[in-house]
């Protein structure tokens, strides 16, 4: 089987850049995984040892990556790093060798490790390699099966944990899969309604979920345990900044109390107004009690006060400056006439006023 | 009416912070103005990181590739404008367009803006070398882009009486500013920002003295120095040398402090060019009634009457008079803090 690598992340002197990139991605394609991964705002939890890992199809590839927080960093905020192979579609054995890729990131999706100095590093294509390890055994969990009866409707959800990292390991392979699932393990919604866009995600592992589940694909609700309970969720918090989300929830007017069974408060939290719970008008604070907008409550005297001008005000000024000069022309003009000039020498040696 | 606001500057200047606090700021409400996003999910994503900001004191990760959303403005809950907000990696200015899309992008968008928020650090510009300055904010490359997109073709008469463009220059992190720069209502500051955009700066300052064959008022360019943090709440944690920048640690709360003028100030500029071209609409049609024979009307009038045509002109002056007072509203609050690109 034949991979080529990739490498995006910045250095000093360059913003997100492509270092090393497959031959065929086009200059769109790295400006959307750029677009994707914006919406991870906190990679601070995400290590070159635990990142988060991502399969999904781009442009003539399927890529396999992962994506973690640097040691290195840039006026003071840390420097993210995508790496990781991409496979042509269609090439034959990627589906063998992705639980290996995924048990062994740290060294398999490890391309920055190839770079000597990212300072220094120039853009350049990835060169084509041949994949020379062998293939991880398969195997046959009855979880796996149950996720294939339900594939149409439901995703596999996983902890964000070593644990649930196993579990992800033992689902790609699982001999059933005829071809590799699309996974993001480690992300959160907004990511993946940009992965949707690419391909229909199977596995998923928000960084808040410590439960594996079944979860429907439209409502993102828990429809099934791995245990065969239907009602198995906990809204423990996982994530480092629960805390911070609540305080932030505490700002706002709270929204009546969803009282669904079933309901994921999980997912309710990773799409918070995606919810119908709370809305934009949430936030808008009392009418300040000044008069309403209209023409007579502005006071006309008020426009002397800025320091700048409109453009009309700057128009209207310099044409009023302009139109001023011409009368200035207008009146100067007789005594630059060379007959006016003529009349008024005459004019001033035959006055009988003319100064002494 | 719908306006288009581009939000691009060099690398690790502040854009993601600005817009964050920004966003943060008007999405309550600050001095009447309030925005909605049209996508109801378009506040919670800046929110989250925002959130990050001010509660484990983080600063938001880097922006990668391009971002665009959909805003609307209100006055005291009276609808001001749509308007489309872009925000950039810094890095897209320093790519050339055949090997980044979102370079690519870029130069479209600001072809097609109608205002641009360039933002530029403050404590770089202070603090380093005027040349370092220059290129660490990029401000060879910002005054490159609007030349070529904006400048030159307006110059050239490609481009009509509507498409000039507003400049805003937002200097963040001015509350890190030695207390030299602070001074005089950042008087050194103002100077020294000058000088690193002397390109956008000698375009207006020449179009004023009449060099140039455009009409001075359509490039309104002004600049302001804000803090998103405050004033005592971030402290430098390392000098900048070289392409490393200096780097601060928040110690404090973030209480943002002017940062909506320069955004009040391009929309109110852009509302009022609004305003511009249908007073000049009136007037050109004025103008050439007045010229023109009663055979060479009717030709021109092709079937209209007179009186249809003095309804479309009372249709636009209508249009007109609902304009100016939101115009006031928004040039009023903002032009009174901006302070001149030009002196």
């Amino acid at each position: 089987m034949h991979y080529e690598t990739f490498l995006f992340t910045r250095n000093q002197r360059q913003d997100f850049t492509a270092f090393i990139r497959p031959a065929l991605l086009t200059n769109k394609e790295v400006s959307r995984i750029g677009g994707i991964f914006n919406y991870i705002s906190d990679i601070s939890r995400l290590t070159p040892e635990f990142p988060s890992l991502y399969c999904f199809p781009l442009g003539e590839y399927v890529m396999l990556l992962r994506h973690y927080s640097s040691d290195r960093k840039h006026a003071g905020r840390a420097i993210g790093v995508i790496e990781g192979i991409a496979v042509r579609k269609g090439e034959s054995g990627f589906l063998d060798i992705l639980p290996q890729c995924v048990q062994q990131q740290t060294s398999l999706l490890n391309v920055i490790g190839t770079v000597s100095d990212i300072e220094v590093q120039e853009t350049e294509t990835s060169a084509d390699h041949e994949w020379k390890g062998s293939s991880a055994s398969k195997t046959l969990e009855p979880f796996v099966g149950a996720f294939l009866t339900r594939r149409d409707q439901d995703r596999l959800f996983l902890p964000f944990t070593a644990g649930g990292r196993d579990m992800l390991v033992t689902t790609l392979a699982d001999r059933r899969f005829t071809l590799p699932p699309f996974f993001a393990f480690g992300t959160n919604s907004d990511v993946l309604t940009q992965l949707e866009r690419q391909a229909r995600i199977d596995i998923v592992s928000f960084f808040k979920t410590d439960r594996a589940s079944f979860r429907n694909r439209h409502t993102n609700r828990v429809s099934g345990s791995l245990d065969g309970n239907e009602d198995d969720t906990t809204p423990d918090p996982s994530m480092e900044l629960r805390a911070a989300l609540q305080d932030e929830r505490n700002l706002r007017p709270r929204a009546p109390a969803k009282t669904h069974e079933g309901d994921d408060e999980e997912a309710d939290e990773e799409t918070l107004v995606g919810s119908d719970s709370i809305s934009i008008r949430a936030f808008k604070t009392p009418k300040p009690a000044k008069a309403a907008l209209d023409a007579e409550s502005v006071d006309e005297h008020d426009e002397n006060d800025s320091t700048i001008l409109t453009m009309r005000q700057v128009r209207d000024r310099i044409r009023a400056e302009e139109a001023a000069a011409k009368q200035n022309e207008v009146e100067d003009r007789p005594a630059r006439d060379p007959i006016h000039w003529l009349l008024n020498l005459v004019s001033s040696i035959i006055s009988p006023n003319k100064p002494k | 009416m719908s306006l288009k606001v581009t939000l691009f500057g060099g690398t690790g200047q502040g854009k993601t912070t600005y817009t964050l606090g920004l966003l943060y700021l008007m999405v309550e409400g600050i001095d009447g103005f309030r925005i909605e996003d049209e996508d109801v999910d378009t506040t919670t994503k800046y929110m989250k990181p925002w959130s990050d900001f001010v509660m484990v004191k983080q600063w938001p990760a880097p922006t990668m590739g391009r971002r665009e959303d959909r805003f609307k403005l209100y006055f005291q809950d009276q609808f001001i404008t749509d308007f489309l907000w872009v925000d950039y990696q810094g890095g897209a200015i320093n790519q050339p367009t055949d090997e980044s899309d979102a370079a690519a992008q870029l130069h479209a968008d600001i072809q097609e803006s109608n205002a641009v928020i360039i933002i530029a650090d403050a404590y770089t510009i202070a603090t380093r070398p005027l040349i370092e300055a220059r290129m660490l904010t990029s401000a060879p490359l910002i005054f490159h882009l609007l030349n070529s997109y904006k400048f030159k073709p307006a110059e050239e008469g490609e481009e009509g009486l509507n498409n000039g463009i507003t400049i805003a220059i937002v200097l963040t992190k001015a509350d890190a500013l030695p207390d030299e720069f602070k001074a005089n209502g950042y008087e050194k500051l103002y100077a020294k920002a000058r000088q690193v955009f002397h390109g956008i700066h000698d375009f207006v300052r020449d179009e004023r003295e009449k060099v140039s064959s455009l009409r001075p008022w359509l490039y309104p360019s002004a600049m302001l120095a804000v803090s998103i943090v405050g004033e005592g709440n971030a402290a430098v944690a390392s000098e900048g040398q070289g392409y490393d920048l200096a780097s601060f640690n928040l110690v404090g709360s973030p209480e943002p402090e002017d940062i909506q003028f320069p955004f009040l100030y391009a929309i109110g500029n852009e509302l009022d060019r609004n305003a511009l071209t249908l007073e000049e609409e009136i007037g050109d049609l004025e103008a050439r009634l007045s010229k023109l024979d009663k055979n060479v009307l009717s030709r021109i009038l092709r079937g209209r009457s007179i009186k249809q045509l003095e309804d479309e002109r009372k249709e636009t002056a209508a249009r007109l008079k609902e304009l100016e007072p939101k115009i006031r509203m928004v040039t009023r609050t903002a032009n009174k803090k901006m302070r001149p690109l030009l002196v």
